[in-house]
């Protein structure tokens, strides 16, 4: 087991070239703003936020946090799903992007958990009150357990796994990273026995994680899904539906970072346009079912839903959130519509696939908006006369200084371990 | 060794995901107040634990090493 002759770490690992200073530095003055803006929050309370009672207060009571909430658990769909895809289906074409995606994921969860903790008005009572006295049959639980517990460390136990011969690789080129890599690979030697023991442990932890995964994003479907009091929310297709829209999002944004990656890090030979192909008919078959979801829920909702439930999709469609709803729907369509021409021409562009990774993750932010909000404001089952709810620049803030946190996650993972199998820099392809 | 080890973590984590889900407030009935809380405090907790734990043991199995095996001699 060798480095290679450049004895040194592939990928840019340890080395700080200006650009990444700066982009650093822009994270962190955005990470400040976001401090600075929940400072406020917990000294104002939620009020300095856009978020009412329901009904009473006119408003809603969950906006953005928790829009983001999903979207982030979302996101991480496409990692862990990708490295278990890899291993349970041999899908080797893929492995380039495994690593990339394994982060993706747990970045997006850490981030989906601090959604849920800016979320609250009290966070340290919450931490403490929910392990006491939550219901492990809740769905509210079910997220909090299922995702932020056994998700994110089964997705920390994989990349670990994973990453153990790699950090093997790299604990033999003298630096000042030597000890992490030493410590990561924990004494891995690359012996037969212990190739062998890695493929059977992450083809069951691959197995365990597929369940659990789809479990996860239908359970936060369910926290939506199962309120019959909440016109808009209540639908057996919540769950599968939030499943399908993690993999939309997830894996547009996949695609988005793997690009910008072979670029700034010249990987052009080792992310070759396959993958890409690959991700971009996955996600416009992904998208096409998700557009499907949303028209049999319509179609339902209008043929014959109650009278409240039409007036929440009367709001959708005309009314207050209509450029929400028809921007959402028109950018889902306009990322299929981009794929959809490449897949019938057998010719594929980077950027055009980018940008629908791109229009997918804004759609998805919409629609996440969508399924939050309206029924709040709309949809409320006693008299009350309709709400509103804008957000404040607090909770703009909060979320800029939330993507900024895990950019810089990811950016300081990036310099500090292989972003991608150490194997691939000599070989241009699997070993 | 390393085996046995990896099963008792294995079987730690479901012990206690298990204790916590039925010590937990009860799935039914849940009519009165009292089924509405925690049979012992902390029940989702350790429920949430044994979670982890189950997913420790993958690690276990693999980064420990056989006694005598290749993986403990000097390279």
């Amino acid at each position: 087991m060798d480095i290679g002759t450049a004895n040194r770490i592939p990928y840019g690992v340890g080395k700080w070239g200006a650009g990444w200073q700066v982009l650093v530095l822009i994270l962190l003055a955005i990470i400040a703003l976001g401090l600075y803006a929940y400072g406020q929050q917990l000294e104002i309370g939620e009020a300095a936020t856009g978020m009412r009672d329901i009904g009473t207060g006119g408003g809603a009571a969950w906006g953005l946090y928790i829009a983001f909430l999903v979207y982030f658990v979302g996101v991480s769909f496409a990692g862990i799903a990708i490295a278990s895809m890899i291993r349970l289906l041999d899908l080797e074409h893929l492995k380039p992007v495994a690593r990339m995606a394994e982060v993706l994921t747990i970045v997006a969860l850490i981030l989906g958990a601090l959604s849920i903790l800016v979320d609250v008005g009290q966070p340290l009572r919450a931490l403490l009150y929910l392990p006491r006295y939550a219901r492990p049959q809740s769905p509210f639980f079910g997220t909090f357990s299922l995702v932020v517990s056994g998700y994110l460390f089964a997705s920390l136990i994989y990349l670990y796994l994973d990453g153990r011969k790699d950090a093997a690789l790299c604990a033999q080129v003298p630096g000042r990273l030597q000890w992490f890599h030493r410590l990561w690979a924990a004494g891995y030697r690359d012996t037969p026995e212990e190739k062998e023991r890695h493929r059977h442990t992450s083809w069951w932890l691959a197995l365990a994680i597929m369940p659990l995964l789809v479990l996860a994003h239908s359970t936060l479907g369910f926290v939506f899904g199962i309120q019959p009091g909440r016109p808009g929310w209540f639908s057996a297709l919540q769950a599968p539906a939030f499943v399908v829209l993690a993999g939309v999002s997830g894996i547009g944004l996949l695609i988005v970072i793997a690009a910008a990656l072979r670029q700034v890090l010249g990987l052009k030979d080792q992310i070759g346009m396959p993958v890409f192909h690959w991700l971009g008919s996955l996600l416009g078959v992904m998208t096409l079912i998700y557009l499907y979801f949303m028209a049999v829920e319509r179609l339902t909702v209008d043929y014959s839903g109650a009278g409240l439930e039409k007036s929440v999709s009367e709001v959708m469609y005309t009314g207050t959130y209509a450029w929400l709803f028809w921007g959402t729907v028109g950018l889902f369509v306009l990322a299929v519509l981009v794929l959809a021409v490449q897949f019938a021409r057998r010719r594929w562009s980077l950027p055009l696939i980018v940008l629908s990774g791109v229009l997918v993750n804004l759609a998805a932010i919409g629609k996440r908006d969508v399924i939050v909000v309206p029924s709040q404001t709309h949809g409320t089952v006693l008299p009350y006369a309709p709400g509103v709810y804008i957000p404040t620049w607090v909770e703009l803030a909060i979320i800029a200084g939330l993507f900024a946190l895990g950019t810089l996650v990811y950016v300081r993972f990036i310099k500090v371990f292989p972003i991608m199998e150490v194997s691939y820099t000599t070989k241009g392809g699997a070993e | 060794m390393r085996r046995t080890v990896f099963l008792l973590v294995l079987l730690g984590g479901l012990v206690l995901a298990g204790a916590g889900f039925f010590l937990a407030a009860p799935v039914f009935p849940t009519w009165t107040e009292a089924d509405s809380n925690p049979r012992v405090p902390f029940a989702a907790g350790m429920f949430a634990l044994g979670i982890i734990v189950i997913f420790l043991a993958a690690a276990v199995y693999e980064v420990l090493p056989d006694a005598g095996s290749e993986d403990r001699r000097p390279s």
